[in-house]
């Protein structure tokens, strides 16, 4: 089972490269420093730009408060890098996934439905964060089969056998940008290098 | 977009270091407990069940993987809490009577509360996550492009600690940084050099009644603090120093020990002297990245390189007569 979205960030071909651009290829043999530098910079862009994005669409419809999904998806990030790549590792639980392709939400380990908030009060819980005797198995309107609140038989929670979500690509910023971070990263490393090495 | 199947979540790499450790002590009593031993132990207070902080660990592991999500690992504990047999009053069945005092439900005491599953699972996680920035963060090529570490908020809290000195309590009425050792800079930025002793007082039972006995955030219970990365030249900018006011060189230089072992030293410093200065600026410009054909996400810098210094080299040559793109200067 795969556990994580990996952002592969290469720089490639030091070999089809002109004897000039290797004169510098050779000064950057090792390039884990410059690497680690583009996977830093690039793991602190998308973690703003997490943390900066206010769409809380589920909240907003349900009125209850933003639970935080996406600045604890931000500290959920991580960055790698080895001597050809910088990596972002996003989690699985985060969702973000969605980003790249549909996702098919099924239950599993033996349950037979998947429980979806429908009220503020449940948004961010899970139907065992209610104390037994809270909710009962019910529906709404005779139709819909919903956990629904012992006391008044309002619906707590949609029971729905599997969730489809379109992919959507704007959850993570574009490969453009992802590009631009790198590409200043880099230039701020070579530029780090000549004011420490004394090249220029 | 490629999945890379081997990375494993580096907090993931964390949790299957550290081992279970029931226990029928508080918080407070688990601090008796040498810090060297909590730092490698899932570890639960009042989990008197070795079944249990058993299955806790699992389920962190799984949380910590990408697996399952919050919700699922606090329904997990729940589960496993009630094929125990554990009640906020007996405690679990088999703990020898008296040793766990009864709890009121629904407080932080019972373990079934969503309170407490709740604390539970941010706690465990985050403490795997912090682990594993450090990790990340104190390899050699991190240390010498990044030497430091800034002090940040990560998630808002209606009742912060008072950290910066901005929220001070009876409790808690001097800033948390300065009694760790740090001097809080203009801004309320809170920032060291990694491997800096502040970051494991900031964590120390010693200091602090809620602090989690690790020298990586969260720190403290519940804290949402975390960390940013600081660049070489953002510590120079920063003025930002070793304990004894060394730079960040003889810093590292000097072996700073951190609670998981001894600091690496950072990888040498490149020289890019006697590299051609338009050759510098062609690499320099040329950085562009382009998505590759057929595989998306994968960003590739060599064609643009090429196309680059090729023209930037042909525009050296003519201003430069005797220089050959090929061999550099003409025999």
């Amino acid at each position: 089972m795969n556990s994580a979205v990996t952002i592969n960030l290469e720089i490639l071909g030091a070999d089809a490269v002109a004897k000039a651009t290797r004169d510098i290829m050779s000064a950057l043999t090792d390039r884990r420093a410059l690497m680690a530098q583009v996977a830093v910079d690039s793991q602190q862009f998308l973690r703003k730009s997490l943390i900066s994005d206010s769409r809380h669409a589920t909240a907003m419809r349900l009125g209850a408060a933003p639970s935080g999904h996406r600045a604890k998806s931000a500290a959920g990030v991580e960055a790698d890098s080895d001597n050809d790549s910088a990596f972002l590792r996003i989690p699985r639980n985060t969702g973000l996934g969605r980003a790249f392709h549909d996702m098919n939400i099924a239950p599993r380990s033996g349950k037979k439905y998947l429980t979806i908030p429908a009220c503020a009060a449940t948004y961010g819980k899970s139907a065992r964060d209610f104390p037994q005797g809270v909710l009962k198995i019910g529906s709404y309107q005779g139709r819909f089969p919903a956990l629904v609140y012992a006391a008044d038989g309002k619906p707590a929670f949609w029971l729905v056998k599997r969730v489809r979500q379109k992919q959507d690509r704007s959850l993570l910023p574009s490969d453009a940008e992802f590009g631009k971070v790198a590409s200043r990263s880099a230039t701020v490393f070579i530029d780090n290098l000549i004011a420490k090495g004394g090249a220029a | 977009m490629p999945v890379d199947s081997s990375s494993i979540f580096d907090a993931a790499r964390s949790a299957g270091a550290r081992k279970v450790m029931e226990t029928t002590l508080g918080t407070a009593g688990l601090r008796e407990k040498g810090a060297g031993i909590l730092a490698r132990a899932v570890f639960c207070a009042r989990g008197s069940n070795a079944i249990f902080v058993s299955d806790l660990k699992t389920i962190i592991d799984r949380l910590a993987q990408g697996d399952i999500g919050e919700g699922q690992a606090r329904t997990a504990i729940w589960e496993s809490l009630k094929a125990l047999g554990y009640t906020p009053e007996g405690g679990f069945p088999d703990a020898p009577p008296g040793a766990v005092p009864p709890a009121v439900a629904g407080t932080l005491q019972d373990l079934s509360s969503f309170r407490r599953r709740d604390l539970i699972v941010r706690t465990q996680l985050q403490l795997m996550r912090g682990a594993g920035e450090q990790t990340r963060g104190h390899t050699p090529e991190r240390l010498r492009t990044h030497p430091g570490w800034e002090f940040i908020r990560i998630e808002d809290r209606d009742a912060p600690r008072n950290w910066e000195g901005k929220a001070p309590t009876r409790q808690d009425p001097i800033a948390r940084w300065i009694i760790a050792g740090g001097e809080v800079s203009e801004g309320s930025k809170m920032y060291a050099l990694k491997g800096d002793p502040i970051w494991g007082e900031l964590g120390s039972y010693d200091n602090f009644d809620d602090a989690l006995g690790v020298d990586f955030p969260p720190f403290a219970f519940n804290s949402g603090m975390g960390w940013s990365e600081l660049s070489a030249s953002e510590c120079e900018t920063l003025g930002i120093a070793g304990p004894a006011g060394e730079t960040p060189d003889e810093w590292f230089q000097s072996g700073p020990v951190v609670m998981a072992g001894k600091l690496p030293l950072p990888t040498p410093q490149i020289s890019l002297k006697g590299v051609d200065p338009a050759l510098i600026e062609a690499f320099k410009q040329a950085t562009g990245a382009k998505e590759r054909a057929g595989k998306p996400l994968t960003m590739d810098y060599s064609d643009i390189l090429e196309e680059s210094i090729a023209r930037r080299a042909e525009i050296y040559q003519k201003a430069n007569p005797d220089y050959d793109p090929e061999y550099g200067k003409k025999p």
